[in-house]
């Protein structure tokens, strides 16, 4: 990584700088990102606009599941996006942005694990989540406890293979950009989303298993 | 985000299965409050950029300003305020030269006059339109010649009264030249004459003043004695101008075109003998006898 996270992310704690600048030459772009970042430093809100309608979803599930509260991911997620548009006068489109966005937000999460000791344990998952389909009812009700299951097993993950799961998942991550933004090298990210995984699909496994004996 | 996943880069290490029941449960959206507040401090914080990098405007500008108004101020101050005493000569001097064409045109009527009433105050006019300045106006306008001064430009300017007058000192017959220059300068004594009642009566005026001043208010005969003595110095100046007048008559018994011939200069002492003048008669002789010494004088 090169100037960007360094220097915005300068107060932030990270987990390990090692592999900082060895990552940044092996990362792709992604120029649109880049491109309106650019313009929103130029002065363009209505790029920073487009570039926050593109992202703010994404990055608000990560924080939520990974602060497991709303208000917290509420905040943080305030924290992370004003952070970025602090940021912006120093911004070089020298990484993907993406890789830029979650390596702020990862920090600030852990931040705010340092601040408060011990987060709050207490899960509130908006129940819209549970949405209803025009499938056959048995096996809408087999996916509905699929992902309670997962929803458990995502919940009962440690904190370093969640944020490994959620960041392949909801940003799209290589393991180099893992282990890039988790400040943790190539190896020990792959290992934690492969662990991650595993337990997510032996909780789903399990589920199904169990249908099919009731079946 | 309902993209499609990328397994490239993961090294197999994810599951479709997990994947996609993941993508089922994760449908949270951010909240449109705070989509707004963050919008909306991004877009004041666009603006303070923008703000910050003109702030160096803003002193500019006061700068500018202040330096404006001093500039002012330093030329207001510099320009000459105009004085009351200025004033009043201003609203004066259209007034002057509105009277100029006037006085032009009394000066005209008064020469006009002259010439028929006999050309006596001719001189008078001509000598003060040839004087006229405008920014003295008002002072010869104040001066009002008298009856003495119109005598004595006659007595200069027409020679047939001069004949009339008895000559009590007649003048001594110099050379030609003398006369010719003596005549030629008749016209700037006349001039002159003119010029000095104008310049000088005014100075009699106030010396008479000044002596009235001094003797009192209550000495009213030695005041008309200042008077008389006035119109005495005035007398004697005229005098000695027709002293002169009378001594160019003399001279002129014979004028120069007659004595340019001895035989006209003859004839002409031969009419002054006829006319009893038998004295300027034998001065003419004996000048004819100097100036033509090879002529037989009868």
């Amino acid at each position: 990584m090169g100037m960007i996270a360094t220097n915005a992310l300068s107060s932030t704690a990270t987990l390990s700088s090692a592999p900082t600048v060895a990552y940044a030459a092996a990362m792709d772009h992604t120029p649109e990102d880049s491109a309106l970042m650019l313009r929103y430093r130029d002065g363009d809100v209505g790029a920073f606009e487009i570039l926050y309608r593109r992202h703010n979803d994404s990055l608000y599930r990560y924080l939520l599941r990974l602060c497991r509260n709303r208000d917290t991911a509420e905040d943080v997620f305030q924290e992370v996006w004003g952070k970025i548009i602090k940021a912006r006068e120093r911004y070089r489109p020298t990484a993907k942005f993406t890789t830029f966005l979650y390596r702020v937000a990862h920090n600030c999460f852990i931040d705010h694990l340092r601040r408060n000791q011990r987060h709050d344990r207490s899960v509130d998952i908006d129940p819209d989540t549970q949405r209803a389909s025009n499938v056959d009812p048995d096996v809408e009700i087999d996916r509905g406890l699929a992902r309670q299951r997962l929803e458990s097993a995502l919940k009962d993950l440690p904190d370093e293979q969640r944020d490994a799961f959620l960041l392949y998942e909801e940003a799209h991550l290589s393991l180099d950009e893992i282990a890039h933004v988790t400040g943790v090298k190539r190896e020990t990210a792959k290992s934690r989303l492969r662990y991650a995984v595993n337990k997510l699909k032996t909780a789903i496994s399990a589920q199904i298993a169990d249908s099919l004996e009731i079946s | 985000m309902t993209k499609e996943r990328t397994p490239t880069g993961t090294d197999g290490v994810t599951d479709p299965l997990v994947t996609e029941t993941y993508r089922e449960i994760a449908t949270e959206r951010a909240p449109a409050s705070v989509n707004e507040a963050l919008l909306r401090q991004a877009n004041a914080q666009a603006g303070g950029t923008y703000s910050r990098s003109l702030l160096w405007l803003r002193p500019m500008a006061w700068a500018a300003t202040i330096g404006l108004c001093l500039a002012i101020v330093v030329e207001v101050s510099n320009v000459p305020q105009p004085s009351a005493v200025d004033f009043e000569q201003r609203s004066l001097e259209p007034e002057s030269n509105a009277d100029a064409p006037q006085q032009l045109e009394t000066a005209f009527r008064d020469d006009k006059t002259s010439h028929e009433t006999g050309g006596q105050r001719g001189g008078d006019a001509s000598a003060k339109l040839q004087n006229y300045v405008p920014a003295s106006t008002d002072r010869r306008r104040e001066y009002q010649p008298g009856n003495q001064s119109d005598g004595r430009v006659k007595s200069v300017e027409t020679g047939e009264q001069d004949a009339a007058i008895p000559v009590t000192s007649p003048a001594v017959p110099e050379r030609q030249s003398e006369t010719r220059d003596i005549a030629t300068t008749q016209r700037e004594t006349t001039v002159d004459v003119d010029a000095f009642h104008v310049t000088d009566a005014p100075i009699l005026d106030e010396a008479a003043d000044m002596a009235r001043m001094r003797e009192g208010p209550n000495q009213e005969d030695e005041s008309s004695t200042v008077e008389s003595t006035k119109v005495e110095s005035a007398a004697v100046a005229g005098q000695a101008v027709n002293t002169d007048s009378m001594s160019l008559a003399a001279a002129s018994s014979c004028d120069a075109e007659t004595q340019s011939e001895p035989e006209s200069w003859l004839e002409c002492i031969e009419e002054l003998v006829e006319a009893g003048r038998v004295a300027e008669a034998d001065e003419e002789r004996q000048a004819l006898a100097e100036a033509f010494p090879n002529f037989d004088i009868p």
